[in-house]
């Protein structure tokens, strides 16, 4: 292969672009919103990320060109979850990959990796995530959904973040206005959050731990938000969405078995991790 | 013009009573006094249990006072409290935004620091005002009184109610004035089985015991919501209303979870006669910060370690930490002694809300970030005596370029101009550089130290950011070839 068709290769990547956006993401996070920079946090979150994938490489036989896959995890992680301390971050990463090759059934990972890497250490008492650190502002939110649009149409996975949103929306709107009388700005606030957007079109999306069928990926979205809709409401969890993909992605291979359809690959090159 | 550490530490020595560490000196500090329509919370959260004590800084005649607050529980007698003003005005003094100072050392000779002080004036405005006298016909409306006590000066009610307009409706005839919108606000809450803790003063008890005020309500409770129900104030306010929130827990700060927390400025350099106006500094600079987040931020304006165990319980203290009756006052129950058990973290935020920026009522979390913070701005007096040395000239101009960018952040901060702040800035440098035709020579500065004036700058970036990215994507976007596997 020459180094031409290597690189046209390589560019269609889709992981590629989502690196970039998620760096964006981070970068007006800093810039603007006054997320605390540490440099030494982020950094954990990116070397041990990369290096269990390195390792889990290696000792598997594959080969590592999968490292883009561990720094869209890696960048998960710094956006999502904050920490007291490098090692939790640490912790974070290795377990957020390693769930990737050692929780499997039938051939997929079953956690969406950072997910779980972030339940994992929240469960520890020494991390937590900051559901309101992107605030309200409108350019947050604006970037967010260019980012979004721009990842959905190249993975092909906009009908689960079509699904979850409405979902949630309609159930979200049918207890809190029509019930309870709250009035609709009152909805409106909760879905004009960078965390909702974020967990709808980037985490959710990831096409290694989705029903591989879009009808699949439509029932599995819904129950998704269902159960959020439940935990947000009635438990009055903050992180209800994370624990809902948590529990719901168990459900993901027998979904795959009653909807059959053919498995995501990243490009028809790159092997299954 | 080097800060000199020896002076410190030597002032150290002599006024080992007042100063604590060596980062400054406090001289000043914004009290919540300087906020008008405010009120003040203390909260308590550990695990499921929930502390809150609501301050009463109602100032008009007291049989008018009432209060009504949802509770997600019927209380019992022994969840309610009447707790003694100090406690607020022992939280509010420890962890007020301070001003500090620092003392240049005479680079031509040893110098002795001192020490000054100053005291703010204070306002304040009443919050909630209603009425008197009852009758039981509650069940007509379907208003269930739950539970009915006397504790200390006040008499209290808990009610259930089946819907709003009957709630409404019964406390109008029971003489609690009732602002118009609160039948729409009341709604939700009656929906999602929310009891009202309704407050009045017993007049006969204030009377016996004396008090020309009201004393402080707490009640605990156990609830899965760490949450303050701000939309029901929202009904009789006009305008915004500023919240401090002092809060304990045993890990870490607490973070408003559907609200950004955002952090005060903190450790800017700023003109030595803003501690003749610092009380006036803190409220335009909060008046600023609070436009610059969009008015829908919560403020962190102190968060500090404060277990009996730890060393440093403030740096520099403004007063003395919360000690363990101060613990037991404000209902943290956990701390039983000098032991690495009782763990105690305090956070002070400030919130000032309007109904259109904070649709939803404030709701919190505990975090584990034990992350020490305080509002702090520092004042520095120059060298004092003779500075004819060559070391002293060199000092002057340092100190006026630092000058010019103090008055640069006062700019930046607080938005304070004003022609003869060029007078502070060339004070010294006028007596020593009589030459007017004499370089400026303060450009060696590196520009990016300099403050901006304005904060609008940066959201003009904030919307440039998008455009930089969508450039990005379009860079990244693959060539028109389908892939086939």
């Amino acid at each position: 292969m020459n180094l031409v068709s290597i690189i046209t290769q390589e560019r269609n990547d889709p992981r590629y672009l989502q690196i970039f956006l998620l760096g964006s993401f981070l970068t007006y996070g800093l810039l603007f919103l006054q997320w605390s920079a540490r440099i030494e946090i982020f950094s954990a979150a990116i070397v041990s990320s990369v290096a269990t994938q390195l390792a889990w490489a290696k000792f598997k036989g594959l080969p590592l060109n999968s490292i883009k896959s561990a720094m869209i995890s890696a960048l998960g992680l710094c956006l999502l979850l904050r920490v007291d301390s490098v090692w939790v971050m640490t912790l974070a990463g290795v377990a957020t990959i390693s769930s990737k090759f050692l929780i499997r059934y039938n051939g997929k990972h079953v956690f969406n990796p950072t997910n779980f890497g972030i339940i994992l250490v929240i469960l520890t008492g020494h991390a937590w995530i900051s559901p309101g650190q992107w605030g309200h502002g409108e350019s947050g939110m604006l970037l967010i959904l260019l980012g979004a649009t721009g990842i959905l149409l190249r993975v092909k996975r906009w009908d689960l973040s079509l699904t979850f949103l409405v979902v949630l929306f309609g159930l979200e709107s049918l207890r809190l206005v029509a019930y309870l009388g709250w009035d609709w700005p009152v909805v409106f606030h909760r879905f004009n959050s960078g965390t909702i957007l974020l967990f709808a079109f980037f985490m959710i999306t990831d096409p290694k731990t989705t029903p591989n069928s879009r009808k699949g990926r439509i029932l599995w979205a819904s129950m998704i938000a269902l159960l959020s809709f439940f935990l947000g409401q009635f438990f009055y969890l903050y992180q209800a969405p994370l624990i809902a993909l948590f529990i719901i992605s168990l459900t993901t291979p027998l979904i795959d078995k009653v909807f059959k359809a053919e498995r995501f690959k990243w490009s028809s090159k790159t092997q299954n991790i | 013009m080097k800060r000199k550490i020896t002076a410190i530490f030597l002032a150290l020595l002599i006024l080992s009573n007042d100063v604590s560490a060596f980062c400054g000196f406090y001289v000043a500090k914004a009290s919540t006094d300087l906020f008008n329509e405010k009120s003040e919370v203390i909260l308590v959260r550990d695990g499921d249990r929930t502390v809150i004590t609501m301050s009463n800084d109602f100032k008009g005649d007291v049989k008018d006072f009432a209060m009504v607050v949802p509770v997600p529980v019927v209380l019992r007698e022994d969840q309610i409290k009447v707790v003694e003003r100090e406690i607020f005005d022992r939280l509010d003094a420890y962890s007020a935004p301070r001003l500090v100072e620092y003392h240049d050392a005479n680079p031509c000779q040893p110098v002795v620091a001192y020490r000054n002080e100053m005291s703010m004036k204070s306002m304040a405005v009443p919050d909630m005002v209603m009425e008197e006298e009852m009758d039981e016909d509650a069940s007509d409306y379907g208003v269930t009184i739950e539970a009915e006590y006397t504790i200390g000066e006040y008499d209290i009610l808990l009610l259930s109610a089946e819907e709003s307009d009957g709630l409404e409706t019964w406390l109008t005839k029971n003489g609690y004035q009732i602002p118009t919108k609160a039948a729409d606000v009341l709604e939700p809450y009656i929906l999602s089985d929310t009891k009202f803790f309704v407050v009045k003063v017993n007049l006969d008890k204030q009377q016996r015991k004396g008090f020309d005020y009201l004393r402080p309500i707490q009640i605990s409770f156990e609830s899965d919501r760490f949450m303050l129900p701000i939309r029901l104030g929202m009904a009789n306010a006009n305008g915004p209303q500023d919240l401090i929130v002092y809060a304990f827990t045993r890990t870490g700060r607490v973070e408003a979870v559907n609200y950004r927390t955002v952090k005060m400025p903190t450790s800017n350099k700023i003109p030595l006669f803003v501690n003749r106006y610092f009380g006036e500094f803190y409220q335009d600079l909060f008046h600023r910060a609070y436009h610059k987040e969009g008015r829908s931020a919560v403020f962190l304006e102190y968060a500090w370690n404060v277990s009996p165990m730890q060393g440093m319980k403030c740096d520099p203290c403004v007063s003395p930490p919360p000690v363990f009756g101060d613990f037991a006052t404000a209902g943290v129950n956990w701390v039983t002694g000098m032991n690495y058990e009782s763990q105690v973290f305090f956070t002070r935020l400030h919130v000032r809300y309007t109904e259109d920026r904070f649709p939803q009522d404030l709701q919190f979390q505990v975090t584990p970030n034990a992350e020490h913070f305080q509002a702090r701005y520092i004042i520095t007096h120059p060298a004092k005596g003779d500075l004819n040395c060559s070391e002293g000239d060199r000092y002057v101009r340092n100190l006026e370029s630092r000058r010019s960018l103090e008055v640069k952040e006062l700019a930046a901060l607080a938005g304070w101009t004003n022609p003869n702040y060029t007078d502070y800035i060339t004070e010294y440098s006028k007596q020593f550089k009589p030459d007017k035709y004499a370089p400026q020579r303060n450009s060696f500065l590196p520009s990016s130290i300099l403050p901006r004036a304005d904060g609008d700058e940066k959201s003009w970036a904030k919307w440039l950011f998008p455009l930089l990215v969508l450039a990005g994507v379009l860079l990244l976007r693959p060539k028109r070839k389908r892939e086939k596997n």
